[in-house]
This record gives structure tokens, sequence and C-alpha cells, in this order.
């Protein structure tokens, strides 16, 4: 078995693994429905 | 018990006719070939007779030859088109094949939630396509983007960004997008290869001073070679031959700038009824479609051979 270092697990591990879960994940959020894009919030302060 | 005399004959005949190998390949291959050409021969074909023809709805149209393919030729929105689903098909093969190919590369190792991370990585690609592409829609529309929202609150942007307002941006969200949906294919598929692979020649390489890059490079890469020639071919298909994410992302816009072949030749042939003309640009994907995977395989051919 390879062994290897902490924060090399992290660097080359857990952060990419971590970014793709989120990238993959993240247009299966509410923020991206259309019923949270026009809650108040996002219409009165948000993408001007 | 005796059988009735005609009865008995006409099962000795059946058995007899089975009997004979030509007979019975006949009866075996009659449901491929009648399904094969009902639904791709003779839509094909059809095809090929449209590109052929003036033909639109309501005109049974007659014989033109060429002038189809000429008009398409002559037309700046056919060579846009055609220029946009080159570089479309690159770049998402690219970006798929490289990101894909990195999250093999993390899924294939031991951590804790392995089964549902692998998994719902794969979302994506089981989501129906237009679906997930209204939510990203919605992530580049030009009110309401979170996207634009998250940078401009973050204060790296100070007017919103143009994501599908201009041409250029369109397409690259269009990229992004299709790379987003087909990379977890790429991921699988790879996966799969990976875990053929036996884990005692990446020992033997570390023992011998290889470090990470050098043992991908020189004992993963060559024995995953097939597997992402044959993973490739599928993506240029598919990704040459889309439809669905560019029609319901910009729908060929802004101005016809993101029109892919597909999108149009159901603008021409379907939306506006010239159904030859349409034949005629969708038929333009078969070469390029035909030499790409012709090439393709001939190298994976030369692969298995070495």
């Amino acid at each position: 078995m390879v062994i290897e270092r902490r924060w090399k697990k992290w660097v080359y591990f857990y952060i990419p693994l971590t970014i793709f879960v989120i990238g993959t994940l993240f247009p299966f959020t509410g923020c991206s429905s259309p019923r949270s894009a026009l809650t108040p919030s996002s219409t009165a302060h948000g993408a001007r | 018990v005796a059988l009735p005399r005609s009865r008995a004959h006409q099962r000795g005949t059946v058995e007899s006719l089975l009997e004979n190998e030509r007979f019975l390949a006949l009866v075996l291959l009659t449901p491929t070939v009648v399904l094969l050409g009902l639904f791709i021969a003779y839509p094909f074909v059809m095809g090929v007779w449209f590109s052929l023809s003036n033909i639109s709805v309501g005109n049974p149209g007659h014989f033109v030859g060429l002038q189809n393919f000429v008009k398409a030729w002559n037309d700046s929105i056919f060579r846009t088109a055609f220029w946009n689903t080159s570089f479309y098909t690159f770049w998402a093969t690219i970006f798929k094949l490289v990101l894909g190919m990195w999250l093999a590369l993390l899924l294939n190792r031991h951590f804790r939630g392995k089964r549902i991370v692998r998994a719902s990585m794969l979302l994506p690609f089981i989501v129906p396509t237009v679906l997930s592409t209204f939510a990203w829609r919605w992530m580049f529309d030009p009110t309401f983007s979170v996207l634009n929202w998250t940078l401009y609150k973050s204060g790296f942007i100070v007017t919103k960004l143009p994501f599908l307002s201009n041409g250029d941006w369109a397409l690259w969200c269009a990229i992004a997008v299709n790379t987003w949906r087909g990379m977890p294919f790429f991921a699988i598929t790879l996966l799969a290869g990976l875990q053929t692979i036996n884990t005692d020649l990446h020992e033997a390489a570390s023992l011998d001073g290889a470090n990470g890059w050098k043992r991908f490079w020189h004992v993963t890469w060559p024995l995953l070679k097939p597997v992402t020639v044959v993973v490739v071919v599928f993506s240029i298909i598919q990704t040459f031959s889309d439809f669905q994410l560019i029609y319901v992302l910009t729908g060929g816009g802004p101005a016809n700038s993101t029109h892919l072949l597909a999108t149009y030749a159901y603008q021409i042939g379907v939306a506006t009824g010239l159904l030859g003309e349409g034949a005629a640009i969708s038929l333009c994907m078969l070469p390029v479609l035909f030499i790409v995977v012709w090439i393709q395989l001939r190298y994976l051919r030369r692969l298995e051979g070495a």
C-alpha cells in the first residue's frame, strides 16, 4: 500500500473531492430554482 | 397415442425445416432485420431522400440533387453552426475527459461514504437533460442568476456577467453545462477501467521510486487507453449531435450565435417547414462523425493488436 502524508491527502484528495461534490450537486440545490430566485431578498438586492 | 396423420405430417415438416441451418438462420435473423430496417434504415434512407429533394410541409417535392447542400454551405448561419458544433464538441470532450479522469482517480480510493459519493456523482447523468438544463438556465438568467448574485455579493464583479446574452459567453456556458452533465459518464466508465488494474503494479512502481504522476503516466494511462478511446468515441457522437441542451439553454440565440447543426436543422426543417433543407443540414454531421469514429476505432484496433 502506498503511504502518503496527511497534508498531501487533504490537498490531493479531500479538497478536490469536496469541490467535485459541491460542483456536481450545486444545481440540484434550492438556490437555482425559480421560486427561490423570486424571493424578495434576491429580487430586491440580488443580481444588480 | 397416435397423432392424427395430418398433424404428425405437419410436425415432421416444421422439424425438418428447422433442422435446415439456412432456414433457421433466416427465422432467427428476421426480427432483428425487420427492427433495424424499420427504425434505423428506413428513417436514414428517408432522410437522405429528403435532403436530395425540395420537400416541405404540405409539398411532396421532387429531386433537386445537391441543391440543399449547396444552399446550406452558402448560408452563414450554417457555417456558424458547423463551427460551433466542432468547437463545442472539442472543448466539451476535452473537459469531460480531464475532469472525468480526475474524478475517477479520486473515486477509486477508499474513504468513508464512498458509495454515497459515487452514487451522487451520477445524478447529473441520471436527471433528464431538459430538467437539469432548466436549472442551469435559471443559474445563468440575466436577472435572477445565482452565479451573478454570488459573485456580486462577494465583490468579484460590479456589473452582471452576460452569461446567455453574449454569443461567446453563451457557447462557453453550454460547454460548461455539457461538461457538468457528461463528466459522470466518463468518471464511472473510467472508474470501471481503473478497478481492473492490478494494485501490485502501482506498488511495484512506487517501490521503484515512481511518484504519483509517473505512476499515472506509465502504469494507469497505458492500461486505461482502450476504455478511454471507447468513451471518447461515444462522447463525440453524443456531443456532436447534441440538441436538447442548446435548445433549452439558448434556443440557438442570441442572434443565432449558439446554434449547433442539430438545433439549426430543427429550426429549418421543423420550425420553418423546409424538410429537405433541414435534412441536408443534419446529414452534414454524418461524414464528420464517420471520419472521427473510423480514426478512433482504427487506433483502438491497433492498441488491441499491440
